[in-house]
């Protein structure tokens, strides 16, 4: 089974987050996985992390609506971060609304993060998929 | 005694003739003269004989001369009518009778001249050809034919011109009464039967503009007129003169209804219309422009400029608008302008200024025409006002729309996969787990469409429920449903709104909005001090304005201000925070044609301010 060190998963739905999981856990080793219910709460941990000189997670998955900070206001701030290593970051939001998809092509051209955009639900494939680019 | 040598006996016979009368020999000279010759001719009275007649006269001409020397070989001369011109006494006209004179023996002598001055004659004769040249002229050109009437002989003579006018070829038994019965039947008729009845007893004159049918059936319009006729101071009968005015009369009416049809139209015009001259005083005025100047008679506006019927301001700019038209002599169109009327609205129009020029292209002053469009800009501000309603309705249904596709894909999404994980997992635990799942998905669906629900309900609100609320009153009711959360918090209200501040409102939103607001207050209080709610009244234009103010943990407003009425959008991590209160909030404002905002600043407090339009 392929290995990967740390994933994040920012998302306030219980039911999302059991889903990613379980499905991550049938296709790939992860030694970390980390749940955060707001896009603060994923930001506070990742300044932490670059401040203890920590490595980032591999991969993040991101819902757009949250409390307090949203996914759109998280990846603003995230890029913003003197992140040397590239995390892929997810975008797993219910929408279908082309402004969303073209939102995130545009984050896209800033940073140097690969960033997906996935629609809910998750499938297994979307997860091998994700998952294979950071393995092999 | 000799031939040649002709004497005159009975001398004082011949110098009393009556007549101007020379005899002259046949060297046409005097021999003898009568006194009135003498006198005619100013000839010297003593040493005339013997001396030729011609210089004598001063003058001669080719037939004078000819028929002179005719009659002294012995031809008689036809008498005729010759100009004499004299230094003295001008120009003259004589009928001259020469005639061969004879002595005793029947032979030829001399010839015997006579003259008879024939120019009052003369200058009568040609007075009346000239007279009758005018006449002849005048029925011609003018039309005019005469007619006359011995009442004894009951003759009725007419010129030529009235068988033209009556279009009847010959005038032989035309009557007076044939005359008449050419006139229209009826009024036309008994006029003319009145006049010629009136003037025959009565001996007045007449004058009338009348119809006739001509003999060809066509209809002429003339001028009639006549008297009675005198002969020697005794009545004789009557005069008439028949004027044919048909083309006079037709382009009359034809100028009257002109005139008549461009008043009606001009004065029915919906549009202002007034004619200025060069000092841009007026010189016309249709309906409109009278009613809007309130005057109410044309002739009172003549002569009047704008600086008499409006203020010194509008009159001057009017006066140099005038100025340039008339110089320039390019129309002025269209331009837009507002006057202010006594109760404060305004008006708005269209004025044009056309220039008019005379014969020779000088400027003889202008046409205005001004159009109120009032109604049309009234209807634009509604217009204007109706595409911002529908353009943020239209904002607010795409908004919706999206909350609405985004929050049931959501669920479908948690539906479909945790269905896809139920069917795949063995292990009874873990299947549990997963129908529980679903069952709070269901749960989490359910509260989501009765959220949608409330939405949808409070946007089609009508509008017409709306009722004047004691704002007071609805506030202490809220206040005392609220009371045991209030306490339980130890929260403290504060309300400073006057006892009589009404608002038109839909009454179960001003609860909901102030429950709303209250609850928020004491919901997101800091943890360890008492809240404190301050509740107040403001007024701004067009609105009354309900503060009300927290000590609570407060917002970031540079990171949330833009979604801080936005559904779904929560801003502190507390379980019972749904994203719907303020959402619900402004939906319910803005469907009473109100507004909110919101001030907070993190640790210090928020303060909500609820608008209330007035207007309505």
């Amino acid at each position: 089974m392929r290995k990967i060190n740390s994933i994040f998963i920012v998302d306030d739905d219980p039911i999302t987050v059991y889903g990613i999981k379980k499905l991550l856990n049938a296709v790939v080793d992860c030694d970390q996985i980390l749940e955060f219910p707001n896009g603060q709460l994923a930001i506070n941990h990742v300044q932490k992390l670059l401040l203890e000189n920590k490595e980032l997670p591999d991969i993040i998955f991101l819902d757009i609506n949250m409390p307090v900070m949203d996914g759109w206001e998280f990846l603003e701030e995230f890029i913003k971060l003197p992140a040397s290593k590239s995390v892929n970051i997810n975008i797993v939001s219910s929408s279908i609304d082309q402004n969303d998809k073209d939102k995130s092509e545009e984050f896209k051209t800033t940073t140097h993060h690969p960033i997906a955009f996935k629609s809910k639900p998750i499938r297994k494939e979307d997860i091998v998929e994700i998952t294979n680019v950071i393995t092999t | 005694m000799l031939k040649n040598n002709p004497v005159i006996s009975n001398q004082f016979l011949i110098k009393q003739l009556p007549q101007a009368t020379a005899f002259i020999d046949r060297e046409c000279k005097v021999v003898f003269a009568s006194d009135k010759w003498v006198e005619e001719f100013n000839f010297p009275p003593c040493n005339y004989k013997h001396k030729k007649i011609q210089d004598l006269l001063g003058w001669e001409s080719t037939q004078w001369t000819n028929s002179v020397l005719g009659c002294i070989k012995g031809k008689r001369a036809e008498s005729f009518k010759e100009r004499y011109t004299d230094k003295n006494a001008g120009t003259k006209w004589y009928q001259w009778e020469i005639f061969p004179w004879y002595d005793e023996a029947e032979n030829v002598i001399g010839a015997i001249v006579q003259a008879e001055d024939i120019t009052q004659t003369e200058q009568k004769e040609q007075q009346l050809n000239r007279l009758q040249f005018i006449l002849k002229e005048t029925e011609e050109k003018g039309k005019i034919g005469n007619w006359e009437y011995h009442q004894e002989q009951d003759i009725f003579t007419s010129c030529p011109m009235i068988l033209t006018l009556l279009e009847i070829e010959d005038n032989t038994g035309l009557t007076l009464d044939n005359y008449i019965d050419f006139h229209k039947i009826g009024y036309d008729r008994n006029t003319i039967s009145m006049a010629i009845y009136s003037a025959m007893e009565k001996k007045t004159s007449w004058n009338e503009k009348l119809q006739i049918t001509t003999a060809k059936g066509n209809q002429k319009w003339v001028n009639v007129s006549g008297k009675p006729l005198y002969q020697n101071g005794v009545y004789i009968g009557l005069i008439g003169i028949v004027q044919d005015i048909t083309d006079y009369v037709l382009k009359e009416h034809q100028t009257k209804n002109n005139e008549h049809l461009l008043k009606t139209l001009i004065n029915n015009l919906p549009i202002r219309i007034y004619i200025k001259d060069t000092e841009s005083k007026k010189i016309l005025a249709n309906r409109s422009e009278l009613d809007h100047c309130g005057i109410a008679h044309e002739a009172d506006i003549i002569g009047k400029d704008d600086f008499d019927i409006y203020d010194k301001e509008t009159a001057e700019q009017s006066r140099e608008e005038d100025l340039e038209v008339m110089i320039s002599q390019i129309p002025m169109i269209h331009k837009e302008f507002s006057q202010q009327n006594p109760d404060g609205t305004s008006n708005y129009y269209l004025s044009s200024k056309i220039p008019l020029k005379g014969t020779n292209g000088e400027t003889t002053g202008l046409v205005g025409i001004t159009m109120d469009i009032s109604h049309i800009k009234q209807k634009e501000k509604e217009l204007k006002r109706l595409i911002h309603v529908t353009s943020q309705q239209n904002k607010k249904l795409v908004n919706f729309a999206y909350i609405v596709s985004h929050n049931l894909r959501s669920h479908s999404a948690n539906f479909s996969m945790l269905l896809d994980f139920l069917t795949e997992e063995e292990d009874q635990e873990e299947r549990e787990n997963i129908i529980r799942m679903l069952t709070d998905a269901s749960n989490n669906l359910m509260e989501t469409l009765h959220n949608l629900n409330d939405i949808v309900a409070i946007n089609t609100e009508a509008n017409n429920s709306k009722k004047e609320v004691v704002l007071h009153k609805t506030l202490n009711s809220v206040l005392e449903k609220l009371n045991p959360s209030l306490d339980e918090h130890k929260a403290t209200v504060v309300t400073e709104i006057p006892m009589e501040t009404r608002i038109n409102v839909i009454p179960s939103y001003l609860e909901s909005i102030i429950t709303e607001l209250i609850t928020n207050a004491i919901k997101y209080r800091k943890p360890d001090v008492p809240p404190i709610i301050n509740i107040s009244l403001h007024h701004v234009p067009n609105y009354t304005v309900l503060r009300i103010e927290d000590n609570g943990l407060g917002i970031d407003m540079k990171k949330h201000s833009k979604k801080l009425f936005g559904m779904y959008k929560t801003f502190h991590s507390n379980t019972e925070a749904k994203g719907m209160g303020l959402y619900i909030v402004k939906n319910q404002i803005e469907t009473m044609e109100g507004k909110v905002n919101a001030q907070s600043e993190v640790g210090v407090g928020t303060t909500i301010n609820l608008y209330f339009n007035e207007e309505n």
